[in-house]
């Protein structure tokens, strides 16, 4: 009869994926059955009747198998992989970000300002790609675990909104402190919009704290 | 049954992280717990249990690992994480709160 319950098992999953989910599903599966099967026929049940049991306690496997199918967004490999693309996509900015002030050197006047806006333009459109092309996490289904996971995605989405919103904020301090510098020539009194980017920076946090708080 | 069953398959997950709660188990054991604590009177699909356990791993609420077994097969146990814990209390909480409307309503 365990044959003939492993032969069952086999067939189910003939429509399965070969992949190493399923396979390691079809094992667990095999196991758990037979071991119920063992119990059964131990506390002295026939076993035409503990296989008839054990192969009705099965329930619907075809969803769970269209499960294997499905692509798998929490699941770390690909989870590995985005995490890389953003790491370059961000770094790139920064990158640029920086590189910015040479243009500044090297053409002369409002060139050398045009040029480094657009570097920074190209940088924060690096920032605002990577923000937006994050996976979006919909509920596959209306059950409590589901629920926890779309929160869960949802509070790292809140503290990348404030990431970048902070970057947006140093990014156009810099521009006006060079704006001032080159253009008006107030190169002395220009750095207080520094002081003016840190306090704005602080007031957008406690505007995410606040309305973190709000949501349960 | 039936009406009984879709009442609780709702909480398939949060039965099974009460389970997972208080030792480290797999499929078998976690149905055969089930049934002899409600004698009998309730019984888990292998699916169902099947795909709570995959939702609740791929959340990141229990984990899973091979053991081995005696005659060579391998064995697939479960625990619970520190997430799976706190959902677990925030689950429990949920039910009381519903209990009580339900109560007071019917």
């Amino acid at each position: 009869m365990r044959e003939t319950i492993k032969k069952y098992v086999e067939e189910l999953f003939q429509a399965a994926p070969s992949t190493r989910r399923a396979r390691e599903l079809k094992d667990e599966l095999l196991t758990n059955l037979t071991d119920r099967y063992d119990d059964l026929v131990e506390a002295g049940e026939d076993p035409q009747i503990a296989y008839a049991k054990v192969i009705d306690g099965i329930g619907d496997v075809e969803e769970l198998i269209a499960m294997l199918e499905e692509q798998d967004f929490l699941n770390p490999v690909t989870q590995e992989k985005q995490r890389q693309k953003s790491a370059l996509l961000v770094s790139g900015a920064v990158g640029i970000y920086i590189l910015a002030i040479i243009p500044t050197f090297i053409l002369s006047g409002r060139v050398g300002t045009v040029a480094a806006l657009i570097m920074v333009a190209a940088a924060t459109m690096l920032l605002v790609y990577n923000g937006m092309s994050r996976p979006r996490y919909t509920k596959a289904d209306d059950s409590l675990v589901e629920d926890f996971k779309e929160w869960n995605q949802g509070k790292s989405q809140r503290k990348a909104a404030m990431a970048a919103i902070q970057s947006l904020i140093w990014t156009i301090a810099v521009i006006v402190y060079l704006l001032c510098g080159f253009l008006l020539h107030l190169w002395h009194i220009a750095w207080i919009v520094f002081l003016a980017a840190v306090a704005a920076g602080q007031v957008i946090r406690l505007l995410f704290i606040s309305s973190e708080e709000k949501t349960p | 049954m039936s009406i009984a069953s879709d009442l609780i398959r709702g909480h398939t997950e949060t039965i099974i992280l009460a389970q997972l709660a208080r030792q480290d188990s797999y499929g078998y054991q976690i149905n055969k717990e089930i049934q002899q604590k409600t004698q009998g009177s309730y019984e888990l699909k292998e699916a169902t249990l099947y795909s709570a356990f995959r939702r609740l791993e791929s959340a990141g609420c229990i984990h899973s690992y091979w053991g081995d077994q005696a005659t060579g097969a391998r064995r697939r146990y479960y625990s619970i994480t520190p997430m799976g814990r706190a959902l677990l209390e925030q689950n429990k909480a949920d039910w009381e709160k519903a209990k009580l409307l339900i109560d007071q309503l019917l």
